[in-house]
This record gives structure tokens, C-alpha cells and sequence, in this order.
């Protein structure tokens, strides 16, 4: 995947303040970032906004780029330093208003469609909130590696643990998926299998 | 990206080697099943609301020539499109102009929401301590705002854009004399815990919520007459007219009985004078505090801070003159501080 975007090449462009260079990268990067970030948030306004910022700060710190750096692992990095910190500032902010809201943990509630592929959608409503059971950093991973497409190698730099840890962490998100989805529709396993 | 299964990534699949083979082939189903979920992972991302927000920090970014060089200075708009559209472009095709239609018609009814929610908003006035603030209401009623006070009302005293509201309602936090312009519509005044309402009249309203506990809303009459009601009871209202004064003590109990008063006691702070009539030390130093934006303390060995004292200047009196004449009568001292004063037990007199 990361093949396909320059990652070197929109470095070296952004360092020299070109502006086309950094629309490519925000038409590329926005949408996974945007991801990665709801997948720790939860609710896509506040994704929104962490995503953009990182974005602004991305232009700000453009002279600073080093080019020895991944851009990408970079981003990743930014987008989840800003992301926790926002929970962090926003959990100590509803702890003091009420304590009774913590216990429901932040899950990336599936937003709603006209109802013309029910089924479907179903099932994608489904997953959604069951990839809101997982844990935070389970959600990571698997939202990294599986719809980001990143590597296990970069998935680790960018959460700061081992590639090891991120197959658990990954492992261990399927395993809660596939108890789910076996209570739900067995079918949906069987079917794919071979 | 989305529809077609990319392969296990080499690591997660070294790892399941690990796990028995119907459990490998379970997981591997999961990885499988969740490109259902992609699509709708992205789903509020509204990359062009965010780009638009970029570029209004930053204009600089809004137009773009592909080798860098800077551009001509018309027409920023269209490039700025172009710039992102370009480089849209270089990906594979996607839902992007359905999608831009429902973002854009998103966006006007955001844009129509929110403007109507901004007119929604009440128009809020502010003395700060320390500050006096004459405003003028929509009807033309004025009111004087006395250090430390807040007054919101709706805008025009309308519901909705060109709909009057049933009355002419303001909210006042603190307190302000009020001339209201006649009308046909009643003029309310809503506090903490009362209701005080007229047509047409000269009258003060105390409503402080800070610091004194539980809030109290003493209305003061100079001409014509007002209504004064508790706020859960407003069936016992009181008719108070000029020269008397009434006060709501708790919001589920009916107002005092009106009482003649001096009203130009109580009207001292208009000509910033100050008064205070038979007030605990205690509150007529938070009077103080909040009129002179100073801090004075009261230092522990001040005997019965709770006494009630009596003060009078119907002119512009200094912060000091009237600690100094409170210090003499209740036989105390005062000395500055960095940020005001403290008032301490004479030497000697316990």
C-alpha cells in the first residue's frame, strides 16, 4: 500500500513549502488518519477535528521535516499523541461533571443509513459495535493494520510497542470478533472458510 | 480497497500458525468479513469541510502550482479546487461526486442551523466589578448595570426572526435600575428566584447569586408599580409601588409585603455612591469587593463578622474613606495589602 504514495518525495516537496505537494498528501492521508483517530476517540465530530489539526500542524512544522523520518509513521504518530491527549483533557473534564458516563467506554457508534441494503448493513452496524468492545489499543492495531494497511513493523512504531505485542493485540481482537460473530450468524465464518 | 481481501499481512500470519487450524481458519474468516466494516470507517470524515478550514487559517495553501513557484494572484477559488482536485485525480475513481452533492447540501443546512442558532443565542450584557454599564434595551427601555452584574435577553426580544416575543423578558444576575419604555407587552425581569414584572416604571432590582447563599432579589420601586413574584409561586404576586420595597427570599415563598424605604439608599450606586442598610460586615465587604474590583480581607480577629452595619454616601466616595469610616465605627483598623486591603481588631481592644 505504502508503496503507492511517495511518502519521500511529498517530504522533500513540503519542506520546500510546496503547496500542491501537501493537497496530495491530505487527499491521501486524510481518510486513514481520520480513522485511526475515530478509532480512539469514537465519535467522528472530535476525529474530525484532531484529524485537521493535525493537519495545521503539519503545514506549521514544515520547515522541520526530516526526511530521514518516515512522513507516514510521522503523521500516524501526530494524529495519536493528539487524539489521546484530547480523550485525556475530555475524560478529566467529564469526571469532574459526572462520573456516572465513564463506564460506557467511547465506542465508534456506526452512524445510520436509509434502509436500502438492510442486510448488509446490518452487518457492517454490527461490527461496528463490536469493534467498539475491544479495547483501545486492540482497536488500534486491528484498525491500523486492517484498514490502514499499515505493516506490523509500523504499526508498532507508531503505538510504541513491539511488533510482537501488535499480533496479540490483533489476535486477540479477532478472537473477541469471532465469538461475536459466531453468536450472531455462524454461517458468516463457515462460509468463508477455505 | 475496499471489496477485495487483501492477504493476511506476513507477520499476523506466521503468528496464527500458532493457533490450532480451525481457529486459523475462523480468524482468517474475521480478517475477511471486516472489509464490511471499511467503508463505513471513514464515515463522517468530511475531508472537504477540513480542507476548507485549512485553507481559511491558511490562504497561502488555497492556491497551488504543481512546481511550487507562486501563483498569480486571481482567482483563488478555483484553484485552490483545482489544486486538491488534481491531486484527487491521480487516485482511482471513487463515489466522490454523489458524495459532495450530500456534503454540500449538508453544509447549507449546517450553515442555515447554525446561523439560526447564533440569532438564538441571548444578547448578554456585562458590568464587570469595579465598572458601572448604562444599556438601552430594543424597546428603547434603559438599564443601569452595577458593578459585577450580568443582563441576557433575547435578541430583539424576539422567539424567532421578526416573531415578538409574548413579553419583554430580560434575566439579570447582580443588580441594575431599570427605566422600562411603556408598552404593550409586559416587561419581566427573571432572577435566580423571582419574577418582577410591569409595563412601564422606574425600579431597582438586587439579585446577586455569588456568594450569597441562598440568592435573595430585592426590588425597589421609584415610580409606577411593578409586579414581584416568587418564581414557583407566581399566583401570590405583590403589587409594589414607588417609594416601597419588596423581597423574595426563596423561590417557593411569597414575596415580603411591601415596605416604604428610602429609595435613595438604595439608589446610592447610581451616582456611585454606596450604601448599605443594616448589612452583616461580611456582605457589605463582598459590596465592596465587587464595586471597587479590590480585595479586602477580613483578618480572624475581627469579633462578630456577622454584626450588622449601616453606611450612607449619596456621591463618588473612595474605597478608603469608607473602610475608615467603617473601621471607626465598629472600632477596627485597616491596613493596605498588594491587592486591597485587610481589616483587622484595633490594638488593644479585646
Amino acid at each position: 500500500m505504502s508503496d503507492a504514495r511517495p511518502f519521500d518525495e511529498w517530504c522533500r516537496r513540503l519542506k520546500a513549502s510546496d503547496r500542491s505537494a501537501y493537497a496530495e498528501l491530505f487527499e491521501a492521508m486524510y481518510g486513514p488518519l481520520f480513522r485511526y483517530v475515530r478509532s480512539i476517540t469514537g465519535t467522528p465530530d472530535t476525529a474530525q477535528d484532531v484529524t485537521q489539526d493535525v493537519f495545521i500542524r503539519l503545514w506549521e512544522v514544515r520547515d522541520s521535516l526530516s526526511p530521514d523520518q518516515s512522513l507516514e509513521a510521522y503523521l500516524y504518530r501526530m494524529a495519536r499523541n493528539r487524539a489521546y491527549n484530547h480523550e485525556r483533557n475530555q475524560r478529566t473534564r467529564t469526571e469532574k461533571e459526572e462520573d456516572v458516563r465513564e463506564k460506557t467506554p467511547a465506542q465508534p457508534s456506526p452512524p445510520t443509513r436509509p434502509d436500502t441494503q438492510a442486510r448488509a448493513d446490518q452487518l457492517e452496524d454490527r461490527l461496528w459495535q463490536w469493534i467498539g468492545e475491544l479495547t483501545e489499543r486492540q482497536r488500534e492495531a486491528l484498525v491500523l493494520s486492517r484498514f490502514d494497511g499499515l505493516s506490523h513493523d509500523e504499526v508498532a512504531d507508531v503505538m510504541d510497542i513491539s511488533p510482537r505485542t501488535v499480533n496479540n493485540h490483533i489476535v486477540r481482537a479477532l478472537k473477541h470478533l469471532r465469538g461475536r460473530i459466531d453468536d450472531y450468524e455462524p454461517d458468516l465464518l463457515n462460509a468463508d472458510e477455505h | 480497497m475496499s471489496t477485495d481481501t487483501p492477504d493476511l499481512p506476513p507477520d499476523l500470519k506466521a503468528r496464527l500458525r500458532e493457533e490450532p487450524t480451525d481457529t486459523r481458519a475462523d480468524l482468517k474468516a474475521v480478517w475477511d468479513l471486516l472489509g464490511a466494516a471499511e467503508d463505513r470507517a471513514a464515515d463522517g470524515a468530511a475531508p472537504d469541510a477540513a480542507w476548507d478550514t485549512l485553507v481559511r487559517r491558511y490562504p497561502e495553501l488555497d492556491a497551488s502550482p504543481s512546481d511550487g513557484t507562486e501563483p498569480a494572484t486571481t482567482d483563488r477559488t478555483s484553484t485552490a479546487s483545482v489544486s486538491r482536485r488534481r491531486a484527487r485525480s491521480a487516485r482511482p475513481a471513487q463515489r466522490h461526486s454523489q458524495w459532495r452533492l450530500a456534503a454540500g447540501l449538508a453544509l447549507a443546512t449546517l450553515v442555515l442551523i447554525g446561523g439560526l442558532w447564533l440569532w438564538r443565542q441571548p444578547v448578554t450584557v456585562t458590568a464587570p466589578a469595579g465598572t458601572q454599564h448604562t444599556a438601552t434595551l430594543p424597546d428603547g427601555s434603559t438599564v443601569e448595570l452595577n458593578s459585577g452584574t450580568t443582563l441576557t435577553y433575547r435578541r430583539e426580544f424576539q422567539t424567532w426572526p421578526l416573531v415578538e416575543a409574548a413579553q419583554r423578558r430580560v434575566r439579570l444576575d447582580g443588580e441594575a435600575f431599570f427605566e422600562v419604555a411603556d408598552g404593550t407587552r409586559r416587561f419581566a425581569v427573571t432572577t435566580a428566584n423571582a419574577q418582577v414584572t410591569v409595563t412601564g416604571t422606574r425600579f431597582n432590582v438586587r439579585a446577586r447569586t455569588a456568594g450569597a447563599s441562598p440568592p435573595k432579589t430585592d426590588v425597589a420601586v421609584v415610580e409606577g408599580q411593578v409586579q414581584v413574584a416568587a418564581q414557583q409561586r407566581p399566583e401570590a404576586a405583590v403589587q409594589v409601588e414607588g417609594g416601597h420595597t419588596s423581597r423574595v427570599a426563596d423561590p417557593a415563598t411569597a414575596p415580603t409585603p411591601p415596605q416604604p424605604t428610602s429609595v435613595d439608599h438604595i439608589l446610592a450606586w447610581r451616582n456611585n455612591g454606596f450604601a448599605a442598610r443594616a448589612q452583616p460586615l461580611r456582605a457589605v465587604v463582598q459590596d465592596l469587593e465587587r464595586r471597587y474590583d479590590a480585595v479586602v480581607h477580613i483578618h480572624t480577629s475581627v469579633d462578630r463578622p456577622q454584626a450588622p452595619i449601616s453606611l450612607y454616601y449619596p456621591g463618588p466616595t473612595d474605597l478608603e474613606t469608607i473602610l475608615h469610616d467603617l473601621c471607626t465605627a465598629r472600632d477596627l483598623n485597616y491596613r493596605p495589602t498588594s491587592r486591597g486591603f485587610e481589616i483587622f481588631a484595633a490594638s488593644g481592644s479585646r
